[in-house]
């Protein structure tokens, strides 16, 4: 199953519930072998697209190809039972009345050969080593598990009849910290260890970056932008991209020569993120002849505080300081009344109302908003 | 699932999504229709008689006398019934008292002998028990579980932070109990105090035992002088009256208290408050209560069956008086649980102005005395369908009317453990809908099915009212046999049937209680 090829083509996707249309014409390609990672806030569209590719749904435009077969088209429409999609639901789904190997076997009993208990067994053994569980939990009722040894056996199911593509709805939203760090470790790895395709569904930005291949962003029913972690991270295509995938300081931005001039001084222009093919600076606005706003993104840990004056630094006043442990959050006031807030792991800790020489670390991309930038 | 609790509400995406398929509407909206038989035969019959008619029967003396019979010993026993049962439960579970779980046991167990049951067992005592007061006393003792169960309930669900916060705030252990947990147990007093005026207004058996004649026993009296004339009619649509005003006050507040329901789970226990010299009245009082309510009647219906042996009990009837009671119970649990999953389909499922007014139609059921729905049903056979007047079939119709809202509580509960994600992922497992239905929805709701049939099963063993109506000719229950022995003072007959009865009910009480008491009849 692994391989360069496409596992999923997603064309003009469309849907709503009655009211404004959730999914707007979204387009999506999901390459084989990947965990692809679907971001975006609540009621962004994200459970809806997951829905229409298991085919809990029709959606009301669009086609939706699995491999080679189109299962969803305004003439088509195959239904989930027949799609051969794994599927693992927000809080496991598991069968309250089937103990874990009867849940993980539920699957194997369909496929035509209808091989003998044995096998299951044999099967049910694998998978649940491939999941991380001890096989001692076999005969336990899902009501005796934990709620992460739930989702690894509502992963091993989805599994068992070897399905080509994987559907993981928030599969980790309602664990506590400790085992959602353990379980989303066992379900990459397991995940890998196969080879499937995987798409995930989640509002959690560092879940997103350190399980997924690649994250596809999704905003007002489309999909915003799709490239590896580090690229929709370090490159946004847009200010709302860059707030979908961690805190950032949005700063007005006068671009000349491969600079912006902005609050916190003179910055360094990074590389351009791209929402799709073709979308060069021409489309910012950038010496043609529309206005957009062009703001920078600098990210917290990216604005470094100092007690002495270095080259290009800029004055600011702590207006507040949280502590963390590990780090602490400062709120600065520059000239002009701007507001940006730094992230630093240093060991001194400004007092609230001291000034202090900021200056950004790096190079920062430049986006384009639609609200006032600040 | 335990132990996963969602931190985010679930997708609000969820509705309509769920189709009901037309045929489980259909037959839901049938077995409404079904249970407003009984409600149209009243009406039309009352109507047909004409105002004059009706109005002579009704404003007369005997009639105004039943109505203030059955008012008296509704304020009477309903204020007696809040009195023990918030306090049995206040007792047991905001106070150190000793033997808690005993205790406990003991104030949920009246439920397991039937109110007429009861009353054979305290005249047979006490031959002076009779009238009002006699009827006060053993009415009270059968139906004040029905107000503790859901104060305890209430007690149980309660935030204990708001007894501590209080005690924070200077208040005593009484200014504590007037001023905060008493307003937190107004919805669970009113409902469980409806709910047993619903059943004195029902009762028959215990008062005629008791000979204290309220409208329900009027309303047989009058059958059996008249058959179903108008007189029998009249009489029965101002009872309808009654429990339709009771039902609607309880339908009104069941709407309200659903929020003030905290969820079970593991809340935390509240401090318990110490008795100190209270302790040994308190149990005194208790211990009193579970003699009168539990022990006397259990003891009297032994020593009777002890002095009934020596004049020899007629085994072959007692034989086929409980197989034909329990054939009657088996096709009434069928019809009842047949007849209920559509309804608690469609409620769970569509939620809607259709579906509720469905599920409010059935819960009439609740509301309408057995004696009511027979003569109903007797009513309709004699003018529209004389080949049904004392067959199985319209018995057992009597049955699913009276027992269908125990067993649609009971499968809704299972219904609503049902996550529709549970059939999205057989679905993606490659399983059709016939498949869904038969390897998970069914083996999920199995054990709420068969709840359901057996509280139907155990109501329709012990009914005591319709089946003196409706059963065929010749064909005898434990309860109606139970009944002509001891309406015929003959106590020492009647004991093997009374331990009988209580031996069916019993099981009943246990489900029941499961349930926080919230159908009872």
């Amino acid at each position: 199953m692994t391989g360069e090829g496409v596992a999923i083509t997603i064309e003009g996707l469309t849907h709503g519930y009655g009211g404004p249309a959730v999914l707007r014409g979204l387009d999506l390609t999901v390459p084989s072998g990947h965990t692809t990672a679907v971001l975006g806030p609540s009621g962004c569209g994200k459970t809806t697209l997951l829905r229409a590719i298991a085919g809990f749904i029709r959606p009301q435009a669009g086609t939706i190809v699995l491999g080679e077969t189109i299962v969803t088209s305004p003439t088509r429409s195959v239904p989930a039972r027949a799609r051969h999609v794994g599927y693992v639901a927000q809080e496991g789904a598991l069968f309250p009345h089937r103990d874990v190997a009867g849940n993980i076997a539920f699957g194997l009993s369909l496929s035509g050969l209808r091989p003998r208990a044995r096998t299951h067994a044999a099967r049910v053994d694998e998978l649940l080593t491939l999941v991380g569980l001890d096989l001692s939990l076999r005969h336990r009722m899902p009501h005796e598990l934990s709620g992460g040894q739930q989702q690894r056996v509502a992963l091993a199911r989805a599994l068992a009849p070897e399905p080509s593509v994987i559907l993981l709805d928030e599969p980790f939203s309602s664990l506590d910290t400790q085992s959602r760090s353990e379980t989303s470790a066992a379900t990459t790895a397991a995940l890998r260890a196969r080879g499937v395709t995987a798409v995930l569904i989640t509002h959690d930005p560092r879940e997103a970056m350190s399980l997924a291949d690649t994250i596809a962003v999704l905003d007002g029913g489309v999909v915003a932008q799709h490239g590896a972690p580090e690229e929709v991270y370090g490159r946004p295509a847009s200010a709302t991209v860059a707030r979908t995938l961690g805190p950032a300081n949005l700063l007005a931005a006068d671009v000349r020569d491969g600079h912006a001039d902005t609050a916190l001084g003179c910055l360094e222009l990074g590389p351009r993120g791209h929402a799709g093919p073709d979308r060069g600076l021409a489309d910012l606005g950038v010496g043609g002849s529309t206005r957009h706003t062009l703001v920078v993104v600098v990210r917290p840990e990216q604005v470094l505080v100092s007690s002495s004056e270095s080259p290009g630094s800029v004055v600011a006043q702590v207006v507040s300081s949280t502590y963390h442990g590990h780090d602490h959050l400062l709120r600065l006031r520059l000239a002009g009344g701007t507001v940006v807030d730094s992230r630093s792991s240093s060991a001194v800790r400004p007092q609230v109302g001291d000034h202090v020489h900021t200056s950004v670390d790096g190079s920062v991309p430049l986006v384009t908003t639609d609200g006032p930038a600040g | 699932m335990a132990g996963v609790t969602g931190t985010r509400p679930a997708p609000r995406l969820r509705a309509g999504r769920v189709s009901v398929p037309p045929v489980v509407g259909v037959a839901a909206a049938l077995v409404a229709l079904l249970t407003l038989v009984p409600l149209a035969v009243i009406a039309y019959d009352t109507v047909g008689a004409g105002w004059s008619e009706v109005s002579r029967l009704v404003f007369r003396d005997r009639t105004l006398e039943l109505l203030a019979n059955t008012g008296k010993l509704v304020v009477g026993s309903v204020s007696l019934c809040v009195l023990l049962g918030v306090g049995a439960a206040y007792l047991v579970w905001r106070t150190d008292l000793p033997f808690r779980r005993l205790v406990h046991v003991a104030m949920v167990a009246p439920l397991a002998v039937p109110a007429f049951v009861n009353a054979y067992a305290w005249s047979s005592l006490v031959p002076s028990a009779d009238g009002y007061s006699g009827a006060l006393v053993v009415v009270t003792l059968s139906y004040f579980p029905l107000v503790y169960l859901p104060v305890t309930a209430a007690l149980r669900g309660a935030d204990p932070a708001l007894v501590e916060s209080a005690a924070a705030l200077g208040l005593s252990a009484s200014a504590t109990f007037r001023r905060v947990t008493l307003p937190q147990l107004r919805p669970a007093v009113l409902g469980g105090g409806l709910l047993v005026a619903l059943h004195l207004v029902a009762e028959f058996g215990a008062l005629a035992l008791i000979r204290f004649p309220t409208l329900s026993t009027a309303v047989y009296d009058q059958f059996r002088s008249s058959f179903s004339g108008p007189a029998a009619n009249t009489v029965a649509s101002v009872l309808v009256l009654v429990c339709l005003l009771l039902l609607t006050g309880e339908l009104t507040l069941r709407g309200r208290t659903a929020y003030a329901r905290v969820g079970g789970g593991a809340a935390r226990a509240s401090v318990r408050i110490p008795l100190g010299r209270w302790t040994l009245p308190a149990a005194a009082g208790l211990l009193l209560l579970t003699l009168a309510a539990v022990v006397l009647p259990v003891v009297s219906v032994m020593r009777w069956f002890v002095a009934g042996s020596s004049s020899a009990v007629d085994l072959p009837v007692l034989l086929s008086t409980t197989a034909s009671t329990l054939g009657l119970g088996v096709l009434a649990a069928l019809t009842v649980t047949v007849a209920a999953l559509p309804v608690a389909w469609l409620t769970v499922r569509r939620r809607g102005v259709l579906s509720t007014l469905v599920e409010r139609i059935t819960y009439i059921g609740t509301g309408l005395p057995g004696i009511v729905v027979a003569l109903a049903l007797v009513t309709l056979a004699l003018h529209a369908l004389p080949a049904l007047y004392q067959t199985t079939t319209m018995l057992v119709a009597a049955y699913a009317i009276l027992f269908l809202p125990r067993a649609i509580v009971s499968i809704r509960a299972g219904l609503l453990q049902l996550s529709p994600s549970l059939e999205d992922a057989a679905a993606t497992l490659g399983v059709g809908p016939i498949g869904v239905l038969v390897r998970v929805v069914i083996p999920v709701i199995a054990p709420a099915l068969g709840s359901g049939a057996a509280l139907a099963f155990l109501g329709a063993s012990t009914e005591l009212t319709a089946t003196l109506l409706l059963s065929p000719l010749g064909t005898q229950t434990l309860a109606t046999q139970f009944w002509s022995y001891s309406s015929a003072i003959d106590y020492g007959a009647a004991a093997p049937y009374a331990a009988l009865l209580i031996l069916v009910s019993a099981p009943a009480a246990v489900l029941l209680t499961r349930y926080d008491g919230q159908v009872a009849s």
